[in-house]
């Protein structure tokens, strides 16, 4: 068997439903557990034992929150695009249970990485809302995410529903690189030159640790409530096969 | 007339019925020019503050005013059955699609553009921003056309459709507000416009060759619900 | 007048298709034939899926499982070839308000992509709409606009006829009209599928019933 049948005989049963749900089930314990510990890590590490910025003083600490909230924003719609492209391609029922579960996912992150960025400018700039590249970004994010989830929500058939909002993510993916970039220009017109607090020159290795700790603790986390939604949404969407009556007779 | 070509005969069907609906034509306009003279009375009619905030207040008055046609568009074809026969029509979809939008643009888009030089001396900005100003829109508000229709197509015949479009289709028209409207004040600035109008452009191109597809594909999803 | 015959080798097959609304499995693994010179006369009571069937059966709706093919090849492939053999009337007229009788018969002739059978006017007259030729669909009544719809009857030369509820607001005579116009139609080899309340019965027409719900 060539690697490429390989990898196809690997998609099929992963796109399998009744593989894909036995699968879940087992890795969604191990999947808390790490979320667990990596959080704890990161928080103690950030919060505790992270040396206070010299400039900022402790209040830099929420980047430990920020950051990690502002790269799955991004990280969770680019998800959201892929599984919905797989759906309209392949038709594909689990990649469109998994871009439906993203987006709540997602549109939270979002909300969250806005919050803490404005708590953050409080100090920094003396004002709850400055309208700065990132934020402006996140902020249209956020609205990509409510208009998705708005439109998923209107519509009362699940597979229109769902082809419905695959395109609409698709459309969102192809528009994020120009909103983005559209943005950043803007804001060089209007911003005078200030030190970007996000870009610090030098990040310290003990800053940078728990860092990384807590992104993956993140992902990891958005990886839990996938395979939880995903188990439940599939049991709904399977409830006429058979594997699903054999589940249901046997517990 | 009675042509075979489809895109002409869905072109002709849908001029010759907005055309016999006047008033409804009209509207989108009016509701531009009532917009863009709130401004001055809620803001200042200070000429300098005028020149100022002209450029932005005439983009947004326009987007909005597209957004408002955008919501008959469509409908009448989805409750009287006509999208029915057009998506089982042995035309390629996103054809027939591309007329529709061109006939929408046509009345709605068209008479906005040449209508905005007034609203220009209005709002006292000087006549080469004027000129700016007018190709901004001309290369602007055609993709404001063709995004919309594809959140129309994918909101048709929903409840609250109205407010969930403008959710789905105001963010994706950032892009163009920042560079039409930064095109505007750069040229009252004196400052190179070139690249914000080679964007509008740009953006132009890509919104005429995709959404037509995007759209047509939107509608048979949509339509295979009711 | 182009030619009468339409061929005598199509064929509409249905595989095991299933639909579910709202939960509910409205059709369940159905599968028939429709052929050339064939009718298939579709009963059940109001909510049993016929219009739903009809709609998956012209492709705008696609079915849950299974599928449908129209001379052996998925109608979700060719739909080119497929809708240009396919005339669908549903619920909806699909005539404009705006536009006189002329018009709209007019646009459904060039949306159908083949040469017309028949001149619009032949149409009108066939239909009975003689004196109405430039009254905007507005001032028609619900009769007169299916009216306007079954001139594609006549006028589109295509195999497949695929009708829900077509005698839905007409008087004896143009049932009468239409019934001489089915039986032409299946005697030239073209197929038809159709729902009705009203009985209907086609002297010496290879009718097939199937009851729904």
């Amino acid at each position: 068997m060539s690697v490429k049948d390989k990898v196809w005989l690997w998609f099929h049963r992963m796109a399998s439903p009744a593989y894909f749900y036995k699968l879940a089930g087992q890795l969604l314990p191990w999947c808390i557990v790490a979320t667990i510990i990596l959080m704890l890590v990161g928080l103690v590490g950030g919060l505790v034992f992270a040396p206070a910025d010299y400039q900022q003083g402790d209040g830099f600490r929420i980047i430990y929150v920020h950051v990690p909230a502002a790269w799955m924003s991004m990280f969770v719609y680019m998800v959201m695009a892929v599984n919905s492209a797989i759906f309209l391609i392949w038709h594909i029922k689990l990649s469109d249970i998994v871009a439906r579960s993203s987006a709540i996912i997602g549109a939270s992150f979002t909300f969250l990485a806005l919050v803490t960025g404005s708590i953050w400018g409080k100090p920094m700039w003396g004002t709850w809302w400055v309208w700065d590249a990132r934020l402006t970004s996140e902020l249209l994010l956020l609205f990509l995410y409510l208009g998705y989830i708005g439109l998923r929500s209107a519509i009362d058939d699940r597979r229109v529903a769902g082809k419905a909002g695959s395109i609409l993510a698709l459309v969102g993916a192809i528009n994020i690189p120009i909103i983005h970039y559209s943005v950043v220009w803007w804001n060089t017109l209007h911003q005078a030159p200030s030190v970007s607090k996000f870009d610090n020159p030098s990040i310290e290795i003990n800053m940078l640790v728990p860092l990384l700790c807590m992104a993956i603790a993140f992902k990891l986390f958005y990886l839990c409530i996938l395979l939880i939604n995903s188990r439940s949404e599939l049991l709904e969407q399977e409830k006429r096969s058979n594997w699903v009556k054999e589940l249901v007779t046997s517990s | 007339m009675n042509t075979r070509n489809p895109f002409i005969a869905m072109l002709f069907r849908d001029l010759r019925i907005a055309f016999r609906q006047r008033a409804e034509i009209m509207l989108p306009v009016i509701f531009f020019v009532v917009v863009v003279s709130l401004f001055p009375l809620a803001i200042s009619p200070d000429p300098t503050v005028l020149k100022s905030i002209g450029p932005g207040v005439i983009w947004i008055a326009a987007l909005l005013s597209i957004l408002l046609s955008l919501q008959s568009l469509f409908r009448s074809d989805f409750s009287d059955g006509s999208m029915e026969q057009i998506l089982l029509s042995p035309f390629p979809g996103s054809l027939l699609m591309l007329a529709r939008i061109v006939a929408q643009w046509c009345v709605t888009g068209l008479p906005l553009i040449i209508i905005s030089p007034l609203l220009g001396l209005l709002l006292h900005l000087d006549a080469h921003v004027i000129w700016v100003l007018f190709i901004s829109l001309l290369l602007g508000v055609p993709y404001l056309n063709m995004v919309g229709a594809i959140g129309v197509a994918l909101t048709i015949g929903l409840r609250q459709a109205g407010a969930l479009l403008s959710l789905l289709v105001l963010p994706l028209y950032v892009p163009v507000l920042i560079f039409g409207s930064n095109a505007v004040i750069s040229a009252s600035n004196d400052l190179p416009y070139n690249g914000q109008l080679l964007w509008l452009a740009a953006l132009l191109v890509i919104a005429t060759t995709l959404s037509p597809f995007v759209i047509s594909f939107a509608l048979r999803v949509s339509c295979s619900y009711r | 007048m182009i030619s009468s015959t339409l061929g005598d080798n199509s064929k509409l097959q249905v595989d095991n298709v299933s639909y579910e609304i709202n939960d509910k499995l409205i059709i369940n693994g159905m599968s028939f034939s429709v052929k050339s010179g064939e009718m298939l006369f579709i009963e059940g009571s109001n909510g049993s899926g016929k219009t739903t069937l009809l709609r998956i059966l012209s492709g705008l709706m696609q079915a849950d499982e299974g599928q449908i093919t129209w001379n052996g090849k998925s109608i979700e492939e060719d739909r080119i070839e497929f809708n240009q053999q396919l005339t669908y009337l549903g619920h909806s007229t699909g005539v404009k308000a705006e536009l006189s009788t002329l018009e709209n018969i007019n646009f459904f002739s060039s949306l159908s992509g083949l040469p017309q059978r028949e001149s619009s006017q032949a149409a009108i007259e066939w239909v009975g709409l003689q004196g109405y030729e430039d009254s905007p669909g507005r001032h028609l009544s619900y009769g007169q606009q299916r009216r306007i719809a079954l001139t594609r009857l006549l006028m589109e030369p295509s195999q497949l006829w695929v009708l829900d509820e077509p005698f839905a607001g007409l008087d004896k005579k143009m049932i009468g009209a239409l019934e001489l116009r089915f039986k032409e139609h299946v005697d030239n080899g073209g197929l038809l599928v159709l729902t009705s309340h009203q009985h209907i019965e086609l002297d010496q027409v290879n009718t097939s019933r199937l009851q729904l719900g």
